[in-house]
């Protein structure tokens, strides 16, 4: 398949998702019980009649299903989620002022649990392979089951009792310390700060989960005859892990990390929520406490879209990687 | 070839895991024998440290309440949402995977794409989302950790029906004029079980984390004490009073650490061959 | 000359890791190869035949370790060599070729890129140089277009290719010795004799010796100077080749030759004249839909086959991997939907049955599988395995379980078997399982697909005397589906060729051997391994 065509259609494929999770949306709404309309309202807004009677107009309430959720779906691609009564602004500006957080503590948990998971699984796997220095292999492979076993929230919630109540070395709330009104570089550098626990907490769980896998995959590689073959050819041990058994490791390693990222994502909430980032997690949170379901089922909207263009982005990096693909159908 | 329990107990985790796990499931039978008054009974003064009055060996929170108590009562909520959402989800999932792998053509098409959709949405997210708007209750909870976990389990029983359906001994059964439904369910989904037990044991964990942080979040059922509101109560208090969230977590941990031990224990005994090639 | 032989093996022991069924893969062993010389070493499945080659690279698999003596190479031990002497004897003076050509290539490297990496290792051939020799050497080894294919990945190679490329990467540094494992097992019968020329080529134009690692004696009749035969971790006889084909000094030895079909056609007792089933231009065409944006590729995995068995005949349908002998073999018991023709069975068509009423049909056209391995069902006892055909068509369970006693008696594995599970059988055991399940629905015809393909050649003659016994008695029509011509020699009445989907020859089995027709006919019998074999032992 061309790349062009490959895009386009990856492109409507996904235009399908987040429409269909727009008419689960929907579905979700008239299922709760509860009139929808002041489902949507939650708990503030249903006591303000004229809200609700908005809602009713605005949703097109009175009108049969269908065409409701033709509306619906209408609002939606036009990126209208709603009005947020508690905080008196539309739901998609409160969620584009939050976004760029949680891009910044995604990405950073992402690359640092992959680099750091695949880093410590190929040591796990290497050190059987070379068959030296064996005890790092239970040792890593113990310490990253504990981490998988850890609730996330909880990892969060002891890392700021240790490195900010006790040890103070790291802020423990929000991105960063708004009143010093830093600019330029100095404001980098407190945004990097703020950053690193929450980083850290969201990492752990997903680095552990990437060094098992590489370690699995890793494993299972060398096993393979194509490794022998290299051997036969009187390559060094080292260049076979790395050329051989690591490389061809890699592949689904890429594709389990696309899986992940949706699980990076609703563990974002999370991380949010401890550390008071103030990302569309934290904003999930609010809108939770103040019931406030517009705003509730325009985050998860939002998240979903992300995880998809995230996905987007593996499947092209698959791509790459995988020459299978890249140059195409088997030729004789 | 070695009985099921002697592959087991090769694995000495596998043994510590499943010790652990009895006696957690003996504190959840008994929790109302060992600790007769409520959990959200104020019993005592309020953030006393462990072993500072008898009878709070955990010491007590912010209202008085027994620690102790709490982490017993939690160890019901976290089995429960733990057991029947992962019943549920591998009961959606075999259906979905078993019907998509043997019917392929359309069938698996469109069950497959439904099944990338659930995958595609952030789990947590959508358990969220579902708990709220069908107001936060033990069903409700099941029901979400249900619905957010069993695609793992239909794309796993699809690969291996899928497998399966070309080995000979199933077209064997095809060809003697075995009925369809006989075939699906007496040829193929028994040689399917083994990885889905698996997969299923270590999905008691990961529901058991759902729960905890769906509770952590103030969505748990409001009627049972668990762990993860634990956390999200004492959250408030946490430069004063630390081991309020420190003692609810390691619950979890260990919890969550004995069924992952018991389940890779269990993966080694059920695919014996799997293990020999790995070494 | 140097004199020194190339390989010198003494009173070699490997150890097999503890627990297992015996204790050594091969008990003092010891075997020598001269400059120039082809050493074949044979052997069954277990016989620890390829545990020398390994040895001699010192590339043992895991668990396997060299307990006792010697393996040496130009009077070098391999057993006390230091990992980096090691490095340098692998690809540049010893190199080995691996039984399975799909895996035995990198799926993520360039082929250029993987010869390569040989040079690099042994510092040879730099830069454009390197690109050179390997096209030389592509050239050599007959791969077409070896500009194209030095950029190629090894899944836009066919099997041969492959193997090929992997012979053509041994040959890259002139190596003193090439240890064969098994290289053409994998392959189809007509590109096998092109590798084994190519062996042949190599002694001959580069004086390497070659150590053979076979199972077939037909290879070995065609390749050999000298024969060394394992039997069970230990090397029982060993001698030139005309002396051990001819005059085997081992009962072992004598039994294995003897099980080798030969290729004179057998005479058959003469089959009934009733037609029992008749396929009538059928055809099926694999592929079609790939997406939106994919381009659709279609390929007639069957053509407008047509042909007839008659009551007690056996039908051989005869084709290399992908000539459609499989796909025609399950179409018959419908595992595989014809796209269009029509299958006859005593002049009524299948094809227009529904699929309800076509199931009780089912009783009448039962199959053989080739993989003894996975054609029963690992879970269930022999007795239920036996008896769920015989219940689903509605037998009752009495007369179903004393009929499964009686085939089990037939078959030679006695009725304490019915109470044991699959994985308790040998590869043949099973096999005869698997015959007499297709028995217990009392058929008319049977498909039996390549059924003694994965069985060893002593296990083979059994299977297949079994076979040739209960088609006379039950007087079956017998559609017999094999790749191997020696099989069909002894088994058919009549063989149909195949070829890309297509009948191309159609027959008398004596008449299509003695003067074949087509031009793939005689192909497929020249590439016939070993006919020198039959000539010695006639």
């Amino acid at each position: 398949m061309p790349f062009a065509g490959f895009i386009a259609s990856r492109l409507f494929k996904a235009l399908c998702v987040i429409l269909a999770i727009a008419a689960l949306n929907f579905v979700l709404i008239r299922l709760a019980p509860g009139d929808p309309a002041s489902v949507l309202a939650g708990e503030a807004g249903a006591t303000d009649p004229n809200f609700v009677l908005e809602l009713r107009k605005q949703f097109g309430l009175d009108d049969p299903l269908w065409k409701q959720l033709g509306l619906y779906l209408w609002k939606v691609l036009h990126l209208d989620f709603g009005y947020s009564y508690r905080n008196h602004v539309p739901v998609l500006q409160l969620i584009a002022e939050r976004l760029p957080a949680t891009l910044l503590l995604m990405v950073s948990s992402f690359i640092v649990s992959l680099s750091l998971g695949v880093l410590f699984g190929a040591l796990a796997a290497g050190v059987s392979f070379f068959n030296r220095a064996r005890w790092l292999d239970p040792l890593i492979m113990t310490v990253a089951l504990i981490f998988y076993a850890t609730p996330l929230f909880w990892l969060a919630l002891m890392m700021v009792i240790v490195f900010s109540v006790q040890l103070d070395w790291l802020p423990a709330f929000g991105m960063e310390n708004i009143s010093a009104r830093y600019t330029g570089w100095d404001r980098v550098r407190d945004i990097g700060e703020h950053l690193i626990l929450p980083t850290l907490a969201l990492s752990f769980f997903f680095m552990s989960v990437y060094v098992r896998l590489t370690r699995a995959t890793m494993m299972e590689t060398m096993l393979q005859d194509h490794v022998r073959t290299a051997f036969a050819k009187g390559v060094t041990p080292w260049r076979v892990l790395r050329r051989h058994v690591l490389r061809n490791a890699l592949l689904p390693i890429v594709t389990f990390a696309g899986l992940q990222l949706g699980q990076i994502a609703g563990g974002a909430v999370l991380i949010e929520t401890v550390f008071a980032w103030p990302g569309i997690g934290r904003l999930m949170f609010d809108a939770l406490l103040q019931r406030d379901y517009q705003l509730l089922l325009g985050v998860f909207l939002v998240t979903s879209a992300t995880v998809i263009f995230f996905n987007i982005i593996t499947d092209i990096a698959y791509r790459f990687v995988d020459p299978r693909i890249r140059v195409g159908g088997g030729a004789k | 070839m070695k009985s099921f329990w002697q592959r087991y107990a090769r694995n000495v985790g596998g043994l510590i895991g499943l010790g652990i796990l009895g006696s957690i499931v003996v504190i959840a039978l008994f929790a109302s024998i060992l600790f007769p008054v409520s959990p959200w009974q104020m019993q005592g003064a309020p953030l006393l440290y462990p072993f500072e009055e008898p009878g709070f060996p955990l010491g007590t929170d912010m209202l008085g309440r027994d620690i102790a108590a709490g982490l017993a009562y939690g160890t019901r909520v976290s089995l429960f949402v733990g057991v029947v959402s992962t019943a549920f989800a591998v009961l959606l999932g075999i259906g979905v995977g078993a019907c998509a792998g043997y019917f392929g053509g359309w069938i698996d098409d469109a069950l497959m794409r439904v099944t990338e959709f659930f995958q595609t949405i952030p789990q947590l997210a959508m358990a969220i989302v579902l708990v709220a708007i069908f107001t936060p209750s033990l069903p409700s909870i099941v029901l979400a950790i249900a619905l957010v976990s069993w695609p793992p389990v239909a794309r796993l029983v699809r690969a291996e029906v899928l497998s399966l359906r070309e080995r000979e001994f199933v077209e064997a059964a095809i060809v003697l004029g075995r009925p369809t439904h006989k075939i699906l369910l007496d040829e193929i989904l028994p040689n399917a079980m083994p990885p889905v037990i698996v997969t299923a044991s270590l999905m008691v964990a990961t529901a058991i984390l759902t729960e905890a942080a769906l509770s952590f979040l103030g969505l748990g059922d409001k009627n049972f004490m668990s762990w993860g509101f634990m956390i999200g109560a004492a959250r408030t208090m946490l430069r004063e009073a630390p081991l309020l969230t420190v003692f609810p977590g390691m619950a979890i941990l260990i919890t969550v650490l004995a069924i992952n031990l018991a389940g890779e224990a269990l993966n080694d005994a059920l695919n014996p061959r799997l293990r020999e090639r790995g070494q | 000359m140097n004199d020194t032989p190339i390989v010198s093996i003494q009173n070699l022991s490997v150890a097999l890791p503890k627990g297992g069924d015996r204790p050594y893969a091969i008990e003092n062993v010891s075997m020598t190869i001269a400059r120039g010389e082809i050493l074949c070493v044979v052997g069954e499945s277990g016989s620890g035949k390829s545990v020398a080659a390994s040895t001699l690279m010192g590339l043992l698999p895991r668990g396997l370790k060299i307990a006792s003596g010697e393996a040496c190479v130009a009077g070098e031990n391999v057993a006390t060599m230091t990992p980096e002497r090691l490095r340098a004897l692998r690809g540049r003076e010893v190199a080995m070729i691996f039984q399975e050509p799909l895996s035995a290539l990198n799926p993520l490297m360039r082929i250029g890129a993987q010869i390569v990496e040989l040079f690099e290792a042994h510092k040879a051939y730099p830069g454009e140089a390197g690109r050179r020799r390997i096209l030389e050497l592509f050239h050599y080894v007959g791969l077409p277009d070896p500009e194209r294919l030095i950029d190629s990945y090894p899944f836009q190679l066919s099997g041969g290719q492959r193997q090929r490329v992997v012979i053509a990467m041994a040959l890259a540094l002139e190596p003193k010795l090439i240890l064969a494992d098994e290289p053409t097992t994998a392959l189809d019968v007509t590109t096998q004799a092109q590798v084994l020329d190519l062996l042949r080529k190599i002694r001959r134009e580069h004086g390497t010796s070659i150590l053979f690692v076979t199972h077939d004696f037909g290879v070995v009749a065609d390749l050999a100077d000298r024969v060394v035969v394992m039997e069970k971790g230990r090397l029982i006889e060993e001698g030139s080749v005309d002396q051990v084909l001819t005059a085997p000094r081992e009962p072992y030895t004598k039994k294995l030759i003897a099980a080798v079909p030969r290729l004179k056609p057998a005479h058959l007792p003469p089959p009934g004249e009733e037609i029992v089933l008749s396929l009538q231009h059928v055809t099926k065409t694999y592929g079609g839909s790939s997406g939106w944006f994919g381009k659709a590729r279609t390929v007639k995995a069957v053509d407008n086959v047509n042909f007839t068995v008659r009551r007690g005949e056996t039908l051989g349908i005869i084709g290399e991997s992908g000539s459609g002998k499989s796909t025609t073999g399950r179409i018959i018991v419908r595992l595989v939907e014809p796209d269009q023709g029509e299958i006859l069975f005593h002049g009524q068509d299948m094809m227009q049955l529904p699929r309800e009423t076509f199931r009780a049909k089912r009783k009448a056209l039962q199959m053989i599988f080739q993989d003894p391995l996975s054609s029963l069902n690992p879970r269930k006892r022999i007795r239920t395995i036996l008896t769920d055909g015989p219940l689903a068509h509605g037998m009752d369970r009495a007369t179903a379980e004393a009929r499964a006693a009686d085939l089990m008696r037939y078959v030679g594995l006695g009725e304490a078997a019915l109470d044991r599970f699959p994985h308790e059988f040998s590869g043949g055991q099973r096999q005869r399982i698997g015959i007499a399940r297709a028995l217990m629905l009392d058929p008319e015809v049977i498909v039996a697909d390549e059924p003694v393909s994965a069985l060893d050649v002593s296990v083979q003659a059994q299977v297949l005397d079994l076979l040739n016994e209960l088609q006379r008695r039950m007087n079956l029509a017998l559609v017999f589906i094999t790749h191997d011509l020696r099989v069909a020699a002894q088994l058919c009445h009549r063989v149909a060729v195949m070829h890309r989907g297509q009948i191309v020859e159609y027959g008398e089995t004596a008449a299509i051997f003695a003067d074949p027709q087509h031009p793939y006919t005689r192909q497929l019998l020249a590439a016939i391994p070993g006919r020198h074999l039959d000539e010695i032992s006639a």
